[in-house]
């Protein structure tokens, strides 16, 4: 818990940082320094271009934690209330809104991602649409199944005498109660997020150049593998070290909640 | 020499002293009972009895099995003696069995796990081991799942399971509490059976003292985590010498409508059925202020709830029926009134649709035909407004209080909650409610699980009479409760009926408290009304064999119904 909140926290503070400051201007390009290993001047070395790797992984990580970021933060607002409100009605509304969201699981999400960003165009934006429109179903089932088992407790038969409509009912009881649980799955769908953006970056859909992020960079890399193998190794370690820290952190998140 | 020895054993849960030097010995062979009010550390001196303390306890003193200190073995060696030497039943047996085996696997892992005997021969010592507890092949194969059971069925597969290895202690927590009047009867005299039966020693640990001195040879009365008292059933009975025995058994007995007599020894608060009839019956003398002389409550200024003369209706129940999607009928064709400022009792069976007749009297479910009209108005068809003004007419309580309050909210709100459905409250109105519970002002800023059990009921009730309804539905309202929190409640229930007019339904399978208690009585039996009418003509003459079984189970009113005893 406490490793993966420091990794995310670490995380969040070089993307600010890399908003104000960076050790080089990511996109400078200086081929005379192509290549170069690393030194005082460039920590991490730089890639084929000359570009400084060190300013290239903080400016990247601006992009990998800001898209994942906005696409979980939306799916959590459109998931949420329709989960909400599937429980809070059951019946046919519960059917409809529920076997919509297994029409879109049916599908391979990245799949989907894809599909979605080749015909909207790539960039950031609709890299953080793609994936979001995927995690909208999965909020949707975590906060409908968590309020039925709720929608059953005797606390929400005694709002109901107290004359508590359904909306009321789900926003004073329900909503904090399953709170926990939802946070809990976020950061497990960011760390998934976090996958899924490098991956569109990866195959050219994601954030476009010059503005670096870590999905392209591994995909730069790896044509230099035999010459320069830390260009592919570093931002591929940037993914694995942010995808474990948000997993660290559900996990963590989860036991705490489990135990009380 | 002493079966299980404990000796100065103190427990500590993070500096909250549990137990308090407890010195305590049982013999082999031997019942004792241990009581005590929740909280006063009965479970943990169990569980410390089988080395099954969490980690974070902090424990000192010695426990010694047959002469050897559970501390000396290893985590292995005392795994061994569970099971083998040691048998546990619990309060829930739903929890102590695996949902997913059916229960002749269950027991024949219990033997197995301390006897080495091969697989075929096992079933049938499991099977055997089921049917001395009670468990008829015919009616309960043990090719059953747990769910297939009902719940006096698991307790007994649970019981199997415990005694399954043959240990030498059975320990049982509060074995019989979930379970109704005729099942607990039927659970208590099985377990005195099996300990005769295999010479095992038997530990039963309660809060409900009638049901422990019916059953137990020597009495351990436990209060904040120490042993206050031990002695022989009948002489604690007849002199204790504690205040808090003494409050106890003053509790227990005011629930069966009369003052103990200390002189003759025997205590009216013995349960186990075997009090004979010619006993006859005994006016009560002091009674407690609880109750009338004649064991009535007095009946309402200009009312008469013996037919003469028909009272104001409050509420009519009409011809409802329910059931749930996929089971059978949960409530058939029940039709009855409640007059206003009346206490009506609901008697019936765990499973005979007690808890769902009042789901429909609360309109938190809709009865599948008929309906339920409070001043005559349908509570059934209301909808928005109309059902909002009835809803302020009828409050209710739940089993469990605190799985009935939001765990985040604060007593203050919880309680202030259905205040909404007023248009514009006046000020005071929590303060009061609060008052008239008895509830401290201060614990309204508590969360709900930092109040006690007794706590949480008056809350509860707070909550319920908040915005003065005409009606309070109560379900089993005060069956987790220790006796003198129990006593407490109803007494708190019957002077707001008295006081302030407000009638209630009560739904329980306490017919010991119901008969100084209510006015009338609704007998409930596979969800139909079998019975009903004015309490004490009930209670003398019983037409319905549902009726007649559960006054048998009951000891204090066995020995009271001796015909034409109860004046009526």
């Amino acid at each position: 818990m406490r490793t993966g909140a420091a990794i995310v926290g670490l995380l969040i503070a070089v993307a600010l940082l890399s908003l104000v400051w960076t050790p080089h201007d990511p996109a400078a390009i200086d081929v005379a320094v192509r290549l170069a290993p690393a030194s005082a001047a460039h920590w991490l070395g730089t890639d084929q271009l000359g570009r400084d790797v060190a300013a290239m992984l903080m400016a990247g990580a601006r992009v990998s934690l800001g898209v994942s970021i906005a696409a979980i933060g939306g799916a959590l607002l459109i998931g949420i209330p329709i989960g909400l409100l599937a429980a809070a009605r059951g019946g046919w509304t519960d059917a409809l809104l529920m076997r919509s969201a297994d029409m879109l699981f049916a599908f391979p999400a990245l799949l989907i991602a894809v599909l979605l960003a080749a015909t909207l165009g790539p960039g950031a934006g609709n890299a953080a649409l793609a994936i979001g429109l995927f995690n909208v179903p999965v909020f949707a089932r975590v906060t409908r199944g968590a309020a039925r088992s709720l929608w059953q407790r005797d606390f929400i038969a005694a709002a109901r005498l107290a004359g508590r409509g359904p909306l009321a009912i789900s926003a004073a009881h329900i909503l904090p109660n399953i709170l926990g649980t939802i946070a809990v799955q976020a950061t497990i769908q960011l760390s998934l997020a976090l996958i899924a953006e490098a991956g569109l970056s990866y195959v050219g859909l994601g954030v476009q150049p010059p503005a670096p992020s870590w999905g392209r960079m591994l995909e730069e890399g790896q044509t230099l593998l035999g010459i320069a193998p830390r260009l592919a190794i570093l931002p591929g370690l940037a993914i694995l070290i942010a995808v474990l820290g948000f997993s660290l952190l559900g996990d963590g998140l989860r036991d705490r909640l489990e135990r009380r | 020499m002493s079966l299980l020895d404990l000796r100065n054993l103190s427990v500590d849960y993070s500096g909250r002293r549990a137990l308090d030097d407890v010195t305590l010995a049982i013999l082999p062979g031997e019942i004792l009972g241990i009581v005590g009010a929740s909280g006063s550390g009965k479970s943990t001196l169990a569980l410390a009895a089988i080395g099954l303390l969490p980690d974070d306890a902090v424990v000192s003193g010695t426990v010694a099995f047959d002469g050897v200190p559970i501390d000396t073995l290893s985590e292995r060696q005392r795994d061994a003696r569970r099971g083998a030497d040691i048998g546990l039943i619990f309060q829930d047996p739903a929890a102590a069995l695996d949902p997913l085996m059916t229960i002749g696997a269950q027991v024949a892992e219990a033997i197995r796990a301390h006897h080495r005997i091969s697989r075929r021969a096992v079933l049938g010592q499991a099977a055997e081991t089921l049917a001395r507890c009670g468990l008829d092949p015919d009616e309960a194969p043990p090719g059953r799942y747990p769910h297939q059971l009902s719940g006096g069925q698991r307790q007994r597969a649970a019981i199997a399971i415990a005694i399954a290895a043959r240990p030498r202690l059975l320990i049982a927590d509060e074995p019989a509490t979930a379970l109704d009047a005729v099942t607990q009867a039927h659970i208590l005299a099985l377990l005195r059976r099996l300990v005769a039966e295999e010479g095992m020693a038997l530990v039963l640990i309660s809060h409900d003292l009638a049901l422990v001195a019916g059953v137990a040879d020597r009495l351990a009365v436990m209060a904040e985590g120490r042993i206050v008292e031990q002695a022989p059933t009948a002489a604690l009975l007849a002199n204790p010498a504690s205040e808090y025995a003494r409050t106890l058994i003053a509790a227990a007995t005011a629930d069966i409508g009369r003052h103990i007599d200390g002189d003759d020894g025997s205590s009216p608060a013995r349960g186990g059925g075997a009090r004979s009839a010619s006993e006859g019956y005994r006016p009560i003398e002091g009674a407690t202020p609880l109750l009338h002389p004649c064991g009535l409550r007095p009946p309402l200024a200009g009312k008469d709830f013996e037919g003469r003369s028909v009272p104001e209706t409050l509420l009519e129940a009409d011809r409802l029926s329910f059931a749930y999607p996929g089971l059978g009928p949960a409530v058939s064709d029940a039709s009855f009134t409640i007059p206003r400022g009346a206490i009506v009792a609901l008697i019936g069976a765990s499973g005979s649709g007690k808890t769902s007749l009042l789901r429909l009297i609360l309109g938190l479910a809709t009865p599948r035909t008929g309906e339920v009209r409070i001043g005559g108005r349908s509570l059934t068809h209301a909808k928005g407004r109309s059902l909002r003004d009835l809803r302020v007419q009828v409050q209710g309580v739940f089993q469990h209080p605190r799985a009935s309050f939001d765990p985040r909210w604060r007593v203050r709100d919880i309680i202030a909650e259905p205040l909404a459905l007023r248009d514009q409250a006046e000020p005071g109105l929590i303060e009061r409610a609060v008052a008239r519970v008895g509830l401290a002002p201060h614990l309204l800023d508590r969360l709900p699980h930092q109040l006690s059990g007794g706590e949480r009921q008056r809350v509860a009730i707070a909550r319920a009479i908040v915005i003065e309804p005409k009606l309070v539905v109560l379900d089993e309202a005060t069956s987790a409760l220790d006796p003198i929190s129990h006593a407490a409640i109803f007494a708190l229930i019957a002077r707001l009926a008295d006081e302030q007019g407000i009638a209630f339904l009560i739904a329980t399978h306490d017919l010991v408290m119901m008969r100084g208690f209510a006015d009338r009585l609704i007998v409930m039996e596979a969800g139909r009304i079998v019975e009903q009418g004015a309490t004490a003509q009930l209670l003398v003459d019983p037409t319905h064999p549902s009726l007649r079984a559960l006054i048998a189970a009951t000891p204090a009113l066995a020995f009271d119904l001796v015909p034409g005893a109860v004046a009526s």
